[in-house]
This record gives structure tokens, C-alpha cells and sequence, in this order.
């Protein structure tokens, strides 16, 4: 079985070379690296510079891959059925799942080798222009975010509090309210009014502390406040660090914050300890005009020192790759079932299905009344919506480019769904087509 | 002893995309090929042949009916890696070679590295193509094309060789190296099917023949029973001028009280190119070796058109 599916493989990734694929990959990719950062415009900023350069010429780079390593897995089942070459692979002694397998296989170590060679252009840009870097990009920091109540058990609460004050919404069912509900809470922003205070806590994870420390390298407190109408102000706050329930306070400054702009403090690696629980509060001076807004979800955070640039590039490199593998899979599905135009064609709407999902977020009810058409693509985003979830939960990229360190198990949904489950469940569907698939070309 | 190949009732239904019945393309067949013969599927364009060859490779469905190949089901994994295929169009990777398209056919057969690289060098040499053994099979002509398509169905050696239309596309000569291959292979204990139009090859290297229309078996046997005139007689005579045979002609019409026909065997054409191809090269001829008679008389109750002929009782 190992030597035939190994046989397939190869076969493919001759195929792939051969036809001038890859060449014409590798030219695309290659003027991707050099090209993107010098015709993109950063902000002028050091830190811009890098976004840039990490940010978008990888994630320019992984889209060329991901198009390519979907349309290969149509063109590896449906051109060869098309071109009359299955017939004879089909006499052989082959099972449907090793043709599979062996075909997937070929595809994701050729994307595999790409995605390295692009991962070490991308390497050898950032260290030839290191100079217009910041400072600070060889090294990333972990991000450890506040504690959040879960937005179900939240949405729960509140239900189940308006139930009991017979205040319950008559022009929508509860699970619509429930949806609403879940959203309002993932997108709200908390308020801090003039001469407010407000605490949030974290709960420090042993790895991360003892990294830090071990290190010698401070705790950095990041945050990145907001006003209505997206004012620019400065607003004068002071801050308080302290590890809950011991009532020892272990910082306290006084800090001024400007609006839409990352608010960073140094803490002292005492408050590090693995396993307890840090409350961070500010308290916003009682002359600010306005108040301060502060989505704890996306702009508070514990920053600790991380690992280094070049491996979390690799991280983000692996989690690109399931994302690959899944498209390999799904390509040699969507080749298995229909001919290549159509695959292809079906192929092109998952992606974009997928990314409106991603992109929007939505898929969830927008309110009682809603149209049976506006239900069914709401439902169809929602569907490309979960399939996408698993993949871009991780963003490499995103964390990448803003040396967030992707954490070692936040690649394992992405690996699990893009290397094994959608893998494996493509598969089975697939060996069930080809086999009863009649091959009379 | 167990027949390599035998169908039960086989018929086949091609169905619309609303699964309504357009055509019945192979209709009650009942074949039972035997081990060790080389059997000739015969029919005109339509008639069913490649249909039946793909159901008993496991390629299509059978509607109904039963299919015994090497004694297992047709799609059976165990019966498939005994059996080599050529399709009626070579359809090869284009961008391999011959030497790795057989390298990768062998591994698809689970052949060892030794034993497949052994395999690859003695078909390349067999089909003559060893001196473009590295070159990729896109540039080849549609005969080389042909003779990678031969060796790939041999690369395991099979016990079973389902040829459809072996010999389109190959020059004379290759034709001929075919049909002695297929002779020789089926010498050697391995079961031939085989399909073609042209009927002189079916016929010099086939030991029984069906002839297929619509989808049925219209005539079943051996090729030597079903083509031999048992009422007629032939005599071959050498050496007899066209003045010495009129008066024996007459004569033996005369007394058998029945027409004679004297005429002049004409020899095959693909012997004929052979022999001229063989002494081009400055070989012996080879027309000598089989084509002795130059002279022929054959009684029978019809005269055969563009031969001479005499009544009985009209003779001078």
C-alpha cells in the first residue's frame, strides 16, 4: 500500500513540475517577495514597515499557493479522467483510497516546499532589511488576554434575567435573541467615564511566566483605548497592577493615553507568578472631556517575551500548511465528483464562501422576519463560516506581523481539521465516488 | 479446469442523466474464455466489444449478469494485479518517459525495486524502444506511443492480456512482432483477449473468435472450424504453367462431374512489405518459407470471382 500511494505521489509532483507549474509558481512567488514590499507603501513607521513585510507579502504569498494547490487538486482527478490516463490506473491493483491519498500527498509536499522557500525568501528580506525594523522584531511576545465572562453563559445570564423581569422581546424567537445577543457581547467595548475606575484580570499560565523570567525581561501591559466618534485625545489615566487577593499593590503610574494609539507599560516580573491571577485597573483622570471606550477582547492584553521570529515563522508557516492541505483535499474532491471546469468552478465558490464568512463573521440571525432567501445565505455563510473556523482561529499571519507569538497548541485545530479531519473525511467521500464511478473513457 | 474468463447472462444498459435507458450495448453474453487460448472479440463499430472488455476489467457496471475473471469478481484487487490492459487509445503520461512510465506502472503492481528496474530494461528492449528509453513520451509518434502502451500491459507479467486493437497504429512490421508476441505469450501459458478490426490479424493469431452485433454473440469457435470449407477441396501444385493445368482441370471436372477452379494464389501483403522490407535489409527472403505454391486448383461447387472456371461437360 505505503509503495503505491509513495508511486502516486511522485507522479503527481513530476506532473506538477513538469508542466512548468511550479516554475511559473516560484516566478510569481518570487516577484511576490521582492516586488510587494517596494510597491506597497508602509506607514512610514518602523513597526509599518514590518506589518508590511511580514503581513502582506506573506499572506500575498500564501493566497498564490492556496489558488494554485486548489486548482491542482481539480486538475490531479478531473484532467486526468478527462485526458483518459485514470483508465489505466484504474486496472491496476489500486484502491480508490490509495489514488487518493497518494495524489493529496504529492500535492501538500509540493505546497510544503513552496511554502518553505517563500517562508525563506520572506526570512532573507526581513534580514537584509533589518535596519528599517524595529528594534524589537527578532524576538515575539506571548499575549495573554483579560478574563472574559464566555459570551453563551453571558448571553444565558441575561436571558434568563429578562425572563424573570417579563421583559422578553414578542418580535423575536429566543434563539435569534440568544445569537444577538452572543454577538453584542464579542463586540462590546467597555466604557470608562471621567473619574471611573475599571479592573480586569489575568490569569498567568505557568509556561509564559517562567519564559519571561527566565529571560530577565519585563511584563508589558498593552492597551489601546478608543473615544466616540474616533476623537483624537489624550486622556490622562493612572494604573494599578496587583496580584488578586493578596491586596499588594506592585505597580501604580500614571500614564497618558492617546486615542487609537497602543498604550504600552512595563510591569515588573514579579506579578509573573504561574498560576495567579493579575487585576490591572484604570482609572480614567476625573477632567477628561469624554470617556474612554476599551474592547477588552482585542486591545488589553499581558504581554510576555515569546520565542524568537524565526520560529514562530515556522509556526505560522505550519498552520498556512493545513490550511494548504485542506485545500489540496477539498480540490481533489470537488475532482473526484465533477469534471475540471466544474470543480473547478465549485472549488472558486468554497473559497469565497469561506472568506465572506470569515470576512463578515456573521451567519448568525439578524433579527425575527427575515426572508427565506436572506435565511438560506445567511445559513450558507454560516456554513463557510464554521468550515473556515478551525483554520483562521490560529491567524498566523496576523500574529506574525504583529510578533504575537502563535502559540504551540493553538496549531493543533488547524493541523487536526486541515491535516487529518477534512483529510480524512474528503477522503472516504471520494474512495465512495470513484468507486462508484464508472470509467468508460 | 477453470475458464480465465467467463460471463454469465452479461448485459449492460447505458442509462441518460435521468437514469432513463438510451442503449443496451451488451445484451445475454455468455463467453468463456479459456486458459491458455487467445481469443478474438470480433464485431463492427458499436457492436459491444469494448464495453464487454471494460466490465470485465471492473471499468463499468454490469446491469446484470455474472463476471468470472481468473476466477473472481471483475473488480476484484487480487484479479486486477494478474491481468494487463492495452486500451484501444494510448493514453500515457505525456510528460514521462517509457522507461519511468514502466517503472511506475511496476510499482502500482507492487513489484520490488530489482525486479521492476529487471522488467523495465527487458520490455524497452522488447518493444524497441530502449534508445528512446529517456525521452518524454509527448514527442513520441502514435506507434511508439503504442509499443509503451504494449510493454506497460506486460510490466507484471500477466496471466491474463486484454488487448483492444493491439495493432492500430503500428506499422507492418510491429504488427507482426505483435501478433508473434501474442503467440509467443499465449505459448507460454497466458490467456489472451483480444479485439481488432483488422480481421487477417484475428485470424492468424487467434485460436477461437466471437463475432459480436448489438451487443450478442452471433458465431462462437474455433477460428480453423468456423472458416474451413469442408465440402471443398484445394490441391497446391508448383511448378505447373497455365497450357498444363487447363487439360487436368478439364479432366478432373470431367470425372468428378462437378466445377473446377484453377487459379493463382496471390501472397498476403503483409508478407509481400515483409519480404520487401527483409530483402532491403539484405536478408533471405521470407516469402519461400511459407508461400510455396504458385499454383492452385481448388474444386468446389461456386466458382470464386476472378478465377477461372469450367463446367462439367463443357471442357474441350
Amino acid at each position: 500500500m505505503i509503495p503505491r500511494i509513495l508511486a502516486i505521489a511522485l507522479l503527481a509532483i513530476r506532473a506538477a513540475v513538469r508542466s512548468r507549474v511550479v516554475l511559473a509558481l516560484g516566478a510569481l512567488l518570487l516577484l511576490t517577495l521582492l516586488g510587494l514590499p517596494g510597491w506597497v507603501r508602509g506607514d512610514g513607521t518602523p513597526r509599518g514597515a514590518f506589518v508590511l513585510l511580514v503581513g502582506h507579502t506573506l499572506a500575498a504569498c500564501f493566497l498564490l499557493l492556496a489558488a494554485t494547490t486548489l486548482w491542482a487538486g481539480c486538475a490531479a482527478m478531473a484532467a486526468e479522467r478527462a485526458g483518459g490516463t485514470a483508465v489505466l490506473t484504474a486496472v491496476k491493483p489500486v484502491r480508490p483510497i490509495e489514488l487518493w491519498v497518494g495524489k493529496w500527498l504529492g500535492i501538500v509536499v509540493l505546497a510544503a516546499l513552496l511554502l518553505a522557500a517563500a517562508a525563506a525568501g520572506l526570512w532573507l528580506q526581513i534580514r537584509v532589511r533589518a535596519d528599517e525594523l524595529p528594534a524589537d522584531w527578532r524576538r515575539c511576545h506571548r499575549v495573554v488576554a483579560c478574563q472574559r465572562p464566555e459570551p453563551a453563559a453571558e448571553a444565558e445570564r441575561l436571558l434568563r434575567r429578562l425572563r424573570d423581569e417579563g421583559r422578553m422581546p414578542t418580535d423575536a424567537t429566543e434563539a435569534e435573541l440568544r445569537a444577538g445577543l452572543i454577538r453584542e457581547i464579542r463586540n462590546r467595548y467597555e466604557l470608562i467615564h471621567p473619574g471611573e475606575s475599571k479592573t480586569w484580570r489575568f490569569r498567568i499560565p505557568g509556561g509564559v511566566a517562567a519564559a519571561g523570567q527566565g529571560r530577565g525581561t519585563a511584563v508589558v501591559l498593552r492597551a489601546v483605548f478608543e473615544t466616540q466618534f474616533a476623537l483624537r485625545q489624550e486622556a490622562a489615566l493612572s494604573v494599578r497592577a496587583e496580584i488578586a487577593g493578596t491586596g499588594t499593590e506592585a505597580f501604580a503610574a500614571d500614564a497618558k493615553a492617546m486615542a487609537g494609539e497602543p498604550l504600552a507599560l512595563a510591569l515588573p516580573a514579579t506579578l509573573a507568578v504561574p498560576g495567579s491571577v493579575v487585576a490591572v485597573t484604570f482609572r480614567l483622570d476625573p477632567s477628561a472631556r469624554a470617556p474612554l471606550l476599551l474592547h477588552p477582547g482585542r486591545n488589553l492584553a499581558l504581554l510576555f517575551p515569546g520565542i524568537g521570529f524565526t520560529a514562530n515563522l515556522a509556526r505560522a508557516a505550519l498552520a498556512l500548511l493545513a490550511v494548504l492541505a485542506a485545500f489540496a483535499a477539498c480540490g481533489l474532491a470537488l475532482g473526484c465528483c465533477f469534471s475540471f471546469p466544474v470543480a473547478s468552478f465549485a472549488a472558486a465558490a468554497v473559497v469565497l464562501l469561506s472568506l465572506i464568512g470569515a470576512c463578515t463573521g456573521s451567519g448568525e440571525a439578524s433579527g425575527g422576519g427575515e426572508p427565506p432567501a436572506e435565511r438560506v445565505g445567511r445559513r450558507v455563510i454560516a456554513a463557510g463560516t464554521a468550515l473556515a473556523r478551525p483554520f483562521l482561529d490560529a491567524a498566523p499571519v496576523g500574529r506574525l506581523a504583529r510578533s504575537e507569538e502563535i502559540p504551540a497548541r493553538g496549531l493543533l485545530p488547524p493541523l487536526a481539521a486541515g491535516g487529518v479531519a477534512a483529510p480524512v473525511a474528503l477522503a472516504l467521500l471520494s474512495a465512495f465516488v470513484l468507486r462508484r464511478r464508472e470509467n468508460g473513457a | 479446469m477453470t475458464p480465465a474468463i467467463e460471463t454469465t447472462g452479461l448485459r449492460k444498459v447505458f442509462r441518460d442523466f435521468w437514469r432513463r435507458p438510451t442503449v443496451c450495448a451488451v445484451d445475454s453474453l455468455h463467453l468463456a474464455v479459456r486458459t491458455g487460448e487467445v481469443f478474438g472479440l470480433l464485431g463492427p463499430n458499436g457492436s459491444g466489444k469494448s464495453t464487454t472488455i471494460k466490465m470485465l476489467l471492473g471499468l463499468l457496471r454490469p446491469t446484470a449478469g455474472s463476471i468470472s475473471v481468473l476466477g473472481r469478481p471483475a473488480a476484484d484487487i487480487r484479479a486486477k494485479a494478474r491481468i494487463g490492459y492495452l486500451p484501444e487509445n494510448t493514453h500515457l503520461h505525456r510528460f514521462l518517459t517509457p522507461r519511468e512510465t514502466l517503472l511506475y506502472y511496476g510499482s502500482l503492481f507492487g513489484l520490488d525495486r530489482r525486479t521492476r528496474r529487471a522488467r523495465t530494461d527487458e520490455l524497452l528492449e522488447m518493444v524497441d524502444l530502449a534508445g528512446d528509453a529517456e525521452r518524454p513520451i509527448g514527442g513520441f509518434s502514435k506507434g511508439m506511443a503504442r509499443r509503451v502502451g504494449i510493454a506497460q500491459a506486460l510490466v507484471n507479467a500477466p496471466d491474463l492480456l486484454i488487448l483492444d486493437e493491439p495493432t492500430s497504429g503500428l506499422d507492418p512490421v510491429a504488427c507482426r512482432e505483435v501478433k508473434d508476441l501474442i503467440r509467443a505469450l499465449a505459448a507460454g501459458g497466458v490467456t489472451v483477449l483480444m479485439t481488432s478490426h483488422l480481421l487477417a490479424d484475428v485470424e492468424h493469431v487467434c485460436d477461437r473468435i466471437a463475432i459480436m452485433h448489438r451487443g450478442m454473440v452471433q458465431a462462437e469457435g474455433a477460428v480453423g472450424d468456423l472458416l474451413l470449407r469442408s465440402d471443398t477441396i484445394r490441391f497446391l501444385v508448383t511448378g505447373l504453367s497455365d497450357a498444363e493445368a487447363a487439360p487436368l482441370r478439364d479432366e478432373l471436372a470431367a470425372r468428378l462431374g462437378r466445377k473446377v477452379v484453377t487459379d493463382h494464389p496471390a501472397v498476403p501483403l503483409e508478407a509481400f512489405f515483409l519480404d520487401v522490407l527483409a530483402r532491403a535489409a539484405g536478408k533471405p527472403t521470407v516469402l519461400t518459407h511459407f508461400q510455396p505454391a504458385p499454383f492452385l486448383v481448388r474444386a468446389a461447387h461456386r466458382p470464386s470471382a476472378g478465377a477461372s472456371s469450367v463446367n462439367p461437360g463443357s471442357a474441350a
